[in-house]
């Protein structure tokens, strides 16, 4: 149960010093104030919710009342003076004890043509201060930042709902708005004490994180990879395949060399044509020799067509480039040749004699140094980018110009090499032509060995070839793999990042729904709890019996009762049952809050009358048991058979006095 | 010499490297043994008159294994064309002929593939219409301006 100990006030309109203690050990948590009308029952309601919430809530009129500070305070003091309003309220759970207190400073002013004194609000400050009742050292804890504040304050006393904690009896259809926006603030403010907002927003947390991952993991292509593996796949195989291939190709061409040593040992040792023989093996090897000249031939052709592919296209750029660095140099405005390392090294190693000519470096030989180290700085970057391109564009032009001898070099250099290697063709297509038509010496028939070495010479430079553009094509596939292996490998940390977004989905999109039937479960059993526990009070409170049904409240918090017949009665009733209903509800919202937390009821009988005053008295004492209720009375209002019952029930009973003067409450006693 | 130090390399587009690696695979014009700055120079100067923007570009020569000759050589790339003293002076920042030369690059390595894909495979064919070119090349380039 969660209790008001103390109330104390300072300046605060007729409160001028009065402390209100409620005692504590008493079988019923009821505590009467009575206070004839105009004396300070509804400014006590209003202190406690100027306290809490800054705000003077059942003050009538704002804009045309008076300053909350007492007004013989203002009156008795100076102009200039500081002046404050206080008020302090102290209440107690299992756990702590809270203190909620806010003071406002005013500065006096006085009206030079009214003549009356009048005060300037200065500085609001609000703290609250809580005591842990279960450490031995009862350290404290002050809280005066307002993200704290209010949040403890809307522990105990949310805003939302202020009035189902400081009730007024004179205003009970406040009790059962159909307004869509003070019952939206019950549902709020009761969804807040029963955490469901904090569900609702994990919901819309975790919902909006789900989305936001799938966006992510529905970027790019989960296709590309399979791309990557089957390409893969095929340059390896591929390259089994090629390897193979050549392995083929070799077994061929050992299988043809061996049978190709062996038709030229018998041609060898064919004495009619041993000549012929003896030639060819000399002509194959010269044949070698010049394809070998050929190859480097080839680079060399090669080599010339690449540099003077550049040189040439580049030619008519590194002429119009050195023709301004000529002009440029003619016109004097390129710097000389000098090495500035070297003079520079002369003037700091202090050398005497010339490192380039021998001569003597006097004091005029450094100051001329000097001089033309300090103009070598001045010269733009330009002129020296100029001067350090100039020698290799001209070797580039000396080329260029050079291109007719070069070519002529090459050209007769090349068509000599093959005019050789055609000659050296045409002998052995001679020599093989002459043995093709030898006929049969020996009982060897020479056309046919020909004729088969012949196609054996032929498969065997085929077959090379064919090796040449296999290895070609393995070191093809070979590089790509390597570029896919790494593809494959960016990709797989793709798709894990991906797996895990899909995984991080899934399991938001559980909680989430999780989360909403929790929610539901929850605002449901709230809701229901509601519907009992305000039907059992109203039950035990309504001597009717025979008259009302159900009592029941829709999503939106709206109460409504209906008869035995199951119509609407809630518009008919009178008010003794409105107000029966009005707490009713009130104690529902209390126990589904969670927090049992205290009442001010402000004129709780005022609107019930004959006996149904007694009998709802009697439940409210009924209810203070384990409640703590302070009640607000008028005289009239505490009648006999009420006061016959409180008096002796109730925890305290106490009458608020003004003095004489009427400006400040004399005394709150018993 | 600050504005090379700020440029580690020079780039190619990401496709014509596929294109290098056929190249240098099949050893068609001896790509095999030429550098990748050799490269980068005759793929420049066959593209030299039609530079076209990079796609997807990619790192290729490394601006340290540039010699003071090659770097003459590509500085040309706009130099070359510079008309006014300002200009002059603007195109003397190599940054300026290393991103001109990249596009002339861009544009060759087009060029050389649809001379390669024209060539089908034979390489004395591609050698002697390249030769022929060259031929052009001096007549236009060279000996008229003797």
């Amino acid at each position: 149960m969660i209790k008001i100990l103390k109330i104390e006030f300072n300046n605060f309109r007729q409160y001028k010093h009065v402390t209100i203690n409620f005692d504590q050990n008493c079988k019923n948590h009821l505590h009467i104030l009575k206070a004839t009308n105009g004396t300070g029952k509804t400014n006590f309601l209003n202190a406690v919710l100027w306290c809490l919430y800054a705000d003077e809530k059942y003050l009538s009129d704002t804009s045309r009342a008076l300053p909350i500070i007492n007004e013989s305070v203002v009156e008795n003091s100076k102009a200039g003076d500081k002046l404050f309003v206080n008020v302090r309220m102290t209440i107690c759970d299992e756990k702590n004890n809270i203190e909620f207190s806010r003071t406002q400073d005013f500065t006096v002013i006085e009206d030079p043509f009214k003549k009356n004194k009048n005060v300037i609000p200065g500085l609001c400050t609000f703290k609250i201060i809580i005591t842990n009742l279960n450490d031995p050292n009862k350290n404290t804890v002050v809280y005066d930042d307002e993200s704290y504040t209010l949040s403890i304050v809307k522990q105990y006393f949310d805003v939302e709902i202020f009035d189902y904690y400081f009730f007024n009896g004179e205003n009970l259809e406040n009790y059962f708005s159909t307004d869509a926006n003070k019952t939206g603030k019950i549902k709020k403010s009761i969804y807040n004490l029963a955490q469901v907002t904090l569900l609702e927003t994990a919901i819309d947390r975790v919902s909006k994180m789900a989305v936001e991952k799938s966006r992510k993991s529905n970027q790019g292509s989960s296709w590309e990879g399979f791309g990557y593996y089957r390409d893969l796949e095929q340059c390896k195989n591929d390259i089994i395949n090629l390897t193979a291939a050549n392995t083929q190709y070799e077994e061929e061409n050992n299988e043809n060399i061996k049978r190709l040593s062996e038709i030229n040992e018998t041609l060898n040792n064919i004495k009619p044509i041993k000549l012929q023989q003896e030639s060819r093996e000399k002509l194959v090897k010269r044949l070698k020799e010049l394809e070998e000249q050929k190859e480097s031939e080839i680079i060399k052709r090669n080599n010339f067509i690449i540099d003077y592919t550049i040189y040439l296209n580049y030619y008519p750029l590194i002429k119009s480039t050195l023709n301004t660095i000529y002009e440029k140099e003619k016109s004097g405005s390129l710097p000389p040749d000098i090495d500035k390392k070297l003079l520079q090294k002369i003037l700091d190693d202090k050398i005497t004699t010339c490192p380039v000519c021998s001569n003597t470096i006097d004091q005029n030989s450094v100051l001329a140094i000097k001089k033309m180290i300090s103009n070598l700085d001045v010269d733009s970057k330009t002129s020296h980018k100029l001067m350090e391109i100039k020698a290799p564009l001209e070797d580039f032009v000396n080329k260029a110009e050079n291109y007719p001898k070069e070519r002529r070099a090459l050209v007769a250099s090349y068509d000599f090499l093959n005019s050789q290697i055609d000659e050296c063709k045409e002998e052995l297509d001679n020599i093989s032509a002459f043995l093709s038509k030898v006929g049969t010496i020996d009982d060897i028939n020479i056309p046919d060995l020909e004729a088969e070495r012949n196609d054996l010479d032929q498969e065997l430079t085929a077959n090379k070839n064919s090796i040449a553009h296999n290895i070609a094509q393995i070191k093809i596939r070979e590089d790509k793999i390597k570029k896919l292996e790494k593809l494959i490998e960016e990709y797989e940390k793709k798709k894990k990042y991906k797996d895990d977004l899909v995984d991080q989905v899934r399991i938001f999109r559980q909680l989430a729904s999780a989360f909403e039937i929790v929610k539901t479960s929850i605002a449901e059993e709230i809701k229901l709890e509601i519907e009992e526990v305000a039907w059992d009070f109203f039950d035990s409170m309504i001597w009717k019996t025979q008259t009302f049904g159900r009592l029941e409240i829709n999503d939106d918090y709206i109460v409504s009762v209906y008869n035995i017949n199951g119509k609407e009665t809630i518009g008919s009733m009178s008010a003794t049952e409105l107000m029966a209903l009005a707490y009713s509800f009130t104690f529902a919202i209390h126990k589904a809050s969670g927090k049992n937390c205290p009442l001010i009821i402000d004129s709780p009988l005022g609107r019930v009358s004959d006996d149904n005053r007694i009998n709802m008295a009697n439940e409210l004492l009924k209810v203070s048991k384990h409640k703590q209720i302070i009640m607000l009375f008028t005289p009239d209002e505490y009648s006999e058979d009420v006061r016959n019952l409180y008096d002796k029930e109730a925890g305290s009973v106490r009458d608020i006095k003004l003095s004489e003067d009427e400006s400040e409450i004399l005394e709150v006693g018993v | 010499m600050n504005e090379e130090k700020s440029r580690m390399t020079l780039k190619i587009s990401a496709q014509n490297r596929e294109l290098i690696y056929q190249l240098v695979a099949k050893k068609t014009l001896g790509f095999n043994s030429l550098s990748t700055k050799e490269i980068f120079k005759y793929a420049s100067a066959l593209g030299l008159n039609k530079p076209s923007n990079l796609k997807n570009s990619d790192t290729y020569v490394r601006v340290d294994y540039l010699h003071t000759s090659d770097k003459a050589l590509l500085i040309t790339t706009k130099l070359g064309k510079a008309k006014t003293i300002a200009q002059i002076d603007e195109y003397c920042n190599i940054e300026h002929s290393y991103v001109e030369a990249e596009k002339c690059a861009n544009t060759g390595f087009k060029i050389l593939k649809e001379k390669v894909d024209a060539a089908k495979g034979d390489e004395e064919l591609l050698a002697n219409r390249l030769l022929i070119e060259l031929e052009t090349l001096y007549q236009t380039n060279v000996k008229s301006t003797l």
